[in-house]
């Protein structure tokens, strides 16, 4: 049998849709670390974004028959791993209010390196933006959303996530000229 | 005669379908959200459903076959095994699904 | 890069604000606006603006390119493995009243992508079963994709029987139509099964 690991994303997706899993374990294998990488700019947290991703890829798998254009699996997967990471952050910020410990203890070694290249300056900023404007930052650069679909995802108007898009903006721009 | 209950009954039945030949593999037979509660909780129960809601007992089993075996015969052995391992007069319909059609080993 | 100021709206003096460049970014710069577009310090901050998008997807690309263990997939394969698809139930055999035997689509997929993959040159793609009425013979649908090279006809053919007698192995299942679209050509990566 031919193997599955080079087959496209669309075939796989169908095969996976209709109950292969051994074509879904490599839909996953082939998706899973830029979906954690992208989690992990999310929540800011290496562990909170293997936690979302491992629950999306378990609904992704019992919603896959609903997916309409089975090419666009990677895209729909980026969206479903988007929900469970912004659900994940708005449940922590009901815990942080109460313990302001966690807010800062975010186990993301990269704010403690001195930047020596531009990537580098621009992790240690993104990490210090606030959680409202890395979010938006994240979905709409990294995710490609749009600004109906991030105010969704937020639960804000588009008028409230183009403010903060652009205050994020401001923010980087300045902060990486400092940098300089 | 001891009516025997349906929690008894269940894992009864579990091993009687497991001893039939040509079973390769026995799955939960519950409805979904039994089984999503289960997960929850950890607590594994038996595979067999054994349903007394509409007044009579409803028995169903789910298995996997060999896709080289006749799953109709296997079936139809299980349903007897399903039917005898209560060893009581309570008539039960009895539903057997085959989930799986199992390649052999190659 | 050019230095952003905290109190001035206006970019350049061409009228428009960050925001407003933020959103024209996001807009893809259309409608064209040639205020902005004419403007050298806009389209310094726009630059910037696209570049840091640019950068971020990098770090993102980056990590990615860190493989996860084997442990990390191992709780959702597991999960994945217990919850397989069954779809309805098809009627296997008649039987004694009160007695039912049947056998779920799920399991009949399955069936058919083996006898698929099963045949030099083909990998099986969508598979669908109808049965118009109770009990009337199942027809089959299958989308494949075929090995560049491999002749085409005798392939699906094989795939076409293959399907028919694994399937009327079991019970009183009877086969119809097994109509196969070939959607793919694929290349051999020159693995052995």
């Amino acid at each position: 049998m031919p193997s599955l690991t080079s087959a496209t994303d669309a075939f796989l997706a169908s095969r996976a849709a209709d109950g292969d899993q051994l074509a879904f374990g490599v839909l996953v294998r082939r998706h899973a670390p830029f979906l954690v990488a992208f989690a992990t700019r999310l929540t800011g947290s290496r562990a909170d974004a293997d936690d979302c991703v491992q629950e999306a890829l378990i609904t992704a798998w019992r919603r896959l028959p609903d997916l309409t254009d089975p090419e666009k699996v990677r895209s729909w997967l980026t969206t479903i791993v988007s929900r469970k990471a912004t659900d994940r952050l708005r449940s922590r910020k009901i815990s942080e209010e109460i313990d302001e410990e966690m807010v800062s203890g975010r186990d993301d070694p990269e704010r403690a390196v001195v930047a020596s290249s531009q990537m580098d300056a621009l992790k240690k900023v993104l990490g210090e933006l606030s959680e409202e404007l890395r979010v938006v930052w994240v979905l709409r650069e990294v995710g490609g959303h749009s600004y109906d679909e991030i105010a969704v995802e937020v639960g804000e108007s588009a008028a409230t996530v183009r403010g903060r898009l652009a205050r994020a903006r401001r923010t980087v721009l300045e902060r990486m000229e400092e940098w300089r | 005669m001891t009516t025997i209950s349906a929690a008894e009954l269940a894992p009864r039945i579990d091993l009687a379908v497991t001893a039939v030949e040509g079973v390769r593999e026995c799955y939960s037979a519950r409805p979904v959200m039994a089984r999503a509660v289960e997960h929850l909780t950890d607590v594994e129960g038996s595979l067999a459903d054994v349903d007394d809601a509409a007044g009579t007992r409803a028995v169903t089993v789910c298995i996997g076959v060999s896709s080289e075996d006749d799953a109709a015969v296997v079936a139809a052995a299980v349903a007897t095994a399903a039917r005898g391992a209560g060893e009581d007069d309570i008539p039960s319909s009895v539903r057997v699904r085959v989930a799986r059609l199992i390649a052999p080993r190659s | 890069m050019t230095p952003v100021s905290e109190n001035n709206d206006d970019i350049g003096g061409s009228g428009y604000s960050l925001e407003d460049l933020s959103a024209y970014l996001d807009r893809g710069r259309i409608p064209r606006i040639p205020a902005v577009e004419r403007n050298a310090e806009c389209q310094a901050i726009l630059a910037s603006m696209e570049r840091m998008g640019r950068l971020s997807r990098e770090i993102v690309e980056e990590q990615a390119t860190e493989p996860l263990s084997e442990s990390w997939y191992d709780s959702i394969m597991r999960e994945v493995m217990r919850e397989f698809r069954a779809g309805r139930d098809i009627p296997l055999a008649r039987a004694d009243d009160g007695t039912e035997l049947v056998v779920t689509e799920g399991a009949l997929y399955e069936l058919i992508r083996a006898v698929g993959d099963g045949i030099d040159g083909l990998l099986v793609g969508r598979v669908r079963l109808d049965q118009p009425e109770p009990d009337a013979p199942l027809d089959v649908r299958v989308s494949v994709s075929v090995r560049f090279g491999r002749a085409m006809n005798i392939a699906v053919d094989e795939m076409r029987n293959g399907i028919r007698a694994a399937i009327e192995r079991h019970g009183d299942l009877r086969v119809g139509r097994v109509d196969v679209t070939v959607g793919d050509v694929h290349l051999d990566e020159g693995e052995h099964s």
